[in-house]
């Protein structure tokens, strides 16, 4: 359950981005999952509505947006999804699960075979937005 | 668009008692060894942590005869241990295949493993430094501003070349150097270019680690390994490194 530590570093990255703006009460906080690292968003709430409690962010509602992953090869250019590789066994999913940029270890690119391309979205977590008030 | 990561990491490594990057500049001198050797000879004493930061070239774990599973999760990655070593490479999750990542990916992946590795109440984290002065290098001064540096080189001038430029950039940062370890050493004489780096920058002599020609022979097991006279030679070398932990 190493989403345990992700929402950690949610939350207390939302803290800290709200205290810089003067946020003193977060009501909502829009999160990204990025396709390739396939986090578990249940996992991850639980972990936030557990750390949550006794901070500004104690009322918070947490919005979960999913993100394709897509790729660009930087040898061809050819532009590909992750749905169109097969990643095969799941200790292969595990691995990028915990690491993604071990998917240059995994995959290709479709086109041309090179292992340098950029995943160019949907690569893991972020917070795309805070919101809250500066009264507590 | 705010990367959860960076707090975390920071605070993380903020929190261990000494962080002692093994660096070099130049490839080859044997910091993966001594990383390994010294890792070791600390947990006899410490709690004590090991990260292989050199992404491209992780062989830390072939030096520790690690098992190739993942670690166990727990609220985080819980390193492996080795012989009382906290232990944490990308190996794990290479599965044995190459990583053939830029920059940007690198840092990423560096993010990724600190921000999820739980290293607990670890008193000493030893980090093995891929060579050169590219993103790894970047990232460890951006990252971790409360780092003991340890420099390898061996006695050749080619290496010592490019140690003279890490530690200049170590010094301009005005971050802490531990001391100099000078490995495959042919000799017990310290060379002029050694002797002139060493006063020039003001880094301590650690000693030297000599040139031994069946090393590889000791690397089946992990009892071999330690039982080795390059291991008792490093082990000589533990008095430097107590006081950092405080």
């Amino acid at each position: 359950m190493h989403e345990w530590s992700l929402a950690e570093a949610v939350l207390k990255s939302s803290i800290r981005e709200a205290t810089k703006r003067n946020i003193k009460k977060l009501t909502e906080i829009k999160i990204v999952l990025g396709e390739l690292q396939g986090i578990e968003k249940d996992i991850v709430k639980f972990g936030l509505d557990n750390l949550k409690k006794g901070t500004i962010a104690q009322e918070a509602k947490f919005i979960f947006l999913k993100e394709k992953a897509t790729f660009q090869c930087r040898n061809c250019h050819n532009v590909w999804e992750l749905e169109e590789v097969d990643l095969g066994n799941y200790s292969l999913k595990e691995s990028i699960h915990f690491v993604p940029e071990v998917v240059h270890s995994f995959i290709r690119c479709p086109q041309c075979g090179s292992r340098d391309f950029e995943v160019v979205k949907g690569r893991g977590i972020y917070i795309d937005e805070i919101s809250g008030e500066d009264s507590e | 668009m705010i990367d959860p990561r960076e707090v975390i990491v920071r605070e993380k490594f903020a929190a261990i008692k000494c962080i002692i990057p093994v660096v070099s500049g130049k490839g080859g001198v044997g910091k993966s060894v001594i990383s390994t050797a010294l890792s070791l000879a600390l947990a006899e004493q410490y709690k004590t942590g090991l990260l292989d930061l050199d992404f491209w070239g992780a062989s830390d774990h072939v030096l520790l005869n690690t098992k190739n599973h993942f670690p166990e999760e727990e609220k985080g990655i819980l390193p492996e241990e080795v012989r009382g070593v906290r232990f944490m490479s990308v190996a794990y999750y290479t599965q044995g295949k190459p990583l053939p990542i830029r920059g940007r990916e690198y840092t990423d992946a560096f993010l990724e493993l600190m921000a999820v590795t739980r290293w607990d109440d670890i008193e000493f984290l030893v980090l093995d430094m891929p060579p050169g002065m590219a993103d790894p290098f970047l990232d460890l001064l951006q990252y971790i501003r409360n780092g003991n540096f340890l420099i390898i080189t061996t006695p050749s001038r080619v290496s010592i070349n490019v140690v003279t430029k890490i530690i200049e950039i170590i010094r301009e940062q005005d971050l802490k150097i531990i001391g100099l370890i000078e490995n495959m050493c042919t000799s017990k004489n310290k060379s002029k270019s050694i002797s002139n780096l060493i006063e020039s920058y003001k880094v301590k002599y650690l000693g030297y680690v000599p040139y031994y020609y069946h090393f590889d022979d000791h690397l089946d097991t992990l009892s071999d390994f330690v039982s080795t006279d390059f291991f008792q030679k490093i082990m000589t070398l533990m008095p430097y490194f107590k006081n950092y932990n405080s």
